[in-house]
């Protein structure tokens, strides 16, 4: 017969409702058996109901904390979103203009002096509007704005460690030396969260007339329509890996930078940009 | 209606990253007794407790612009408490200073009906169990209280703790089983529940 202390993790996850069936069935029969094993069970059963009944805090706790939160300053403002159709329109042929003539490093190198020259790392996480499961069938068509896709501008999307980042005092830090986490992993341990997160609809958020079904990328203050390549992107997740283009590897304005091609797509760029792997269309 | 009380969150989310102070308010309400409950079973004086939930809320409040819509916004605040009760309780050590004394359980929340007998027989009982809570070690209070109070599962506190699923599992059945062995020695808090098993074998 097994040693009560080889039970000790089952009744552990007995209390938190994580045994198989077949875990189950071996533990009822030590239990059956094992006055001290139940003991063990039914002692911590009770320390921690009563270990998880809530305390109040105490009163004018959120005015309190209130009157600190209107002096203390938010890491990095969000503009307002766009409110209708014809900002979203200048927003995508904004970025074409950015990024199609220039098409590749050179337009990065820009934007990297452009964003580092202000001092200050713009904030470029987005917020993600997938329509789940329909995403990779999006309508892109629909939109009637939509003359090339594929140029379609920068995607950015973040995965990093940002909650444990967000306790950091400033974004300031130099971008390199934030520690990324592949958004796979992400994905991997957030399993009763991932999937259906992917599908937060902020329905009064975009305006919902004509594009309710259309998957959408809230970014930098700015709504944008992902192409549907970028589409399937953004809902599985960017697989890190590569090596960089070489005409990237040899530009100064980009050293020092962490970034990644897509090995199945070499196109695609992926930087990492305060602490977040942000994917940059190339093409 | 999940979905429903989720977008209510999130829309919430969004205007409080961008700069709406009511907004950000409304998520305060809704999560202060989780975030304070977490904070007073970590570093358990009502005081230092206040500050910590504050701290974690500030940060909050400073870091939600770079806030991830699907993360999961209880479990990023979780860990701003943790790291809060964290950084609190290492200045602790470093200046020697001692905590004021957890002399407040009345503001525990009523429970349905207890005479007053039951009530004051309770409160020792809690006071006992929070004995055995602040004489874990830092690492298995972590983990179990973000189990048992914030109610996480295993996936939810490994990213919080850097751990794998499997790790958090195994680190917290040594928890409990420290936890237990604590109360035990302690002798206050299952007296009056199991009596009658003075020994309880199972305990290293």
């Amino acid at each position: 017969m097994r040693e009560c202390t080889e039970y000790w993790e089952l009744i552990s996850a007995a209390l938190d409702g994580a045994l198989t069936s077949e875990e189950e069935r071996q533990l009822e029969a030590h239990l059956a058996t094992c006055p001290d094993c139940r003991a063990l069970l039914e002692e911590l059963r009770a320390a921690e109901a009563d270990l998880a009944a809530p305390i109040a805090p105490p009163s004018g706790f959120a005015d309190g904390l209130m009157a600190r939160v209107a002096t203390a300053e938010q890491e990095i403002p969000f503009t307002d979103l766009p409110q209708d159709r014809a900002p979203k329109q200048a927003a995508r042929s904004r970025m074409k203009q950015w990024w199609k003539p220039v098409g590749t490093v050179a337009a990065l190198a820009a934007c990297f002096l452009l964003i580092l020259g202000v001092g200050r790392i713009v904030n470029l996480s987005g917020v993600w509007r997938s329509n789940s499961t329909a995403g990779q069938s999006e309508p892109a068509a629909a939109n009637t704005a939509d003359t090339a896709p594929e140029s379609a501008a920068a995607v950015a999307e973040e995965q990093e460690s940002r909650e444990s980042k967000a306790d950091l005092p400033l974004p300031e830090e130099a971008p390199a030396a934030a520690e990324p986490i592949a958004p796979g992993n992400m994905k991997d341990a957030e399993p009763m969260d991932g999937a259906p997160a992917e599908d937060a609809v902020v329905e009064s958020a975009a305006s919902s007339s004509d594009a309710a079904e259309e998957p959408w990328l809230y970014l930098d203050g700015v709504l944008y329509f992902p192409t549907e390549t970028e589409v399937m992107h953004l809902d599985n997740g960017y697989q890190l890996a590569g090596t960089l283009p070489e005409e990237a590897a040899s530009d100064p304005a980009l050293s020092g930078l962490e970034y990644y091609t897509d090995p199945q797509d070499p196109s695609q760029l992926y930087l990492l940009i305060d602490g977040r792997y942000q994917l940059w269309k190339t093409e | 209606m999940y979905t429903r009380d989720r977008t209510e969150e999130q829309v919430l989310i969004m205007r409080a990253q961008r700069g709406e102070q009511d907004a950000f308010r409304a998520l305060v309400e809704r999560y202060q007794a989780q975030v304070y409950t977490l904070a007073r079973r970590m570093v358990s004086s009502p005081q230092d407790a206040e500050d910590v939930a504050q701290e974690a809320f500030l940060n909050a409040w400073r870091g939600l612009p770079r806030f991830r819509m699907d993360a999961k916004f209880s479990t990023w605040l979780y860990r701003l408490t943790v790291n809060a009760a964290s950084d609190l309780l290492r200045r602790r050590q470093r200046t020697q200073e001692t905590p004021l004394d957890d002399e407040d359980s009345a503001l525990q929340l009523p429970d349905p009906a207890p005479g007053p007998e039951e009530q004051a027989q309770q409160r020792q009982r809690r006071a006992a169990l929070q004995q055995g809570i602040n004489a874990l070690s830092e690492n298995h209070r972590k983990i179990l209280l973000l189990r048992v109070v914030s109610d996480l599962d295993y996936a939810q506190i490994g990213e919080i703790l850097e751990l794998s699923p499997g790790t958090v599992k195994s680190r917290l059945a040594r928890a409990r089983i420290e936890l237990r062995k604590i109360l035990r020695q302690q002798g206050n808090y299952f007296s009056d529940t199991s009596s009658n098993q003075e020994k309880g074998g199972g305990t290293p």
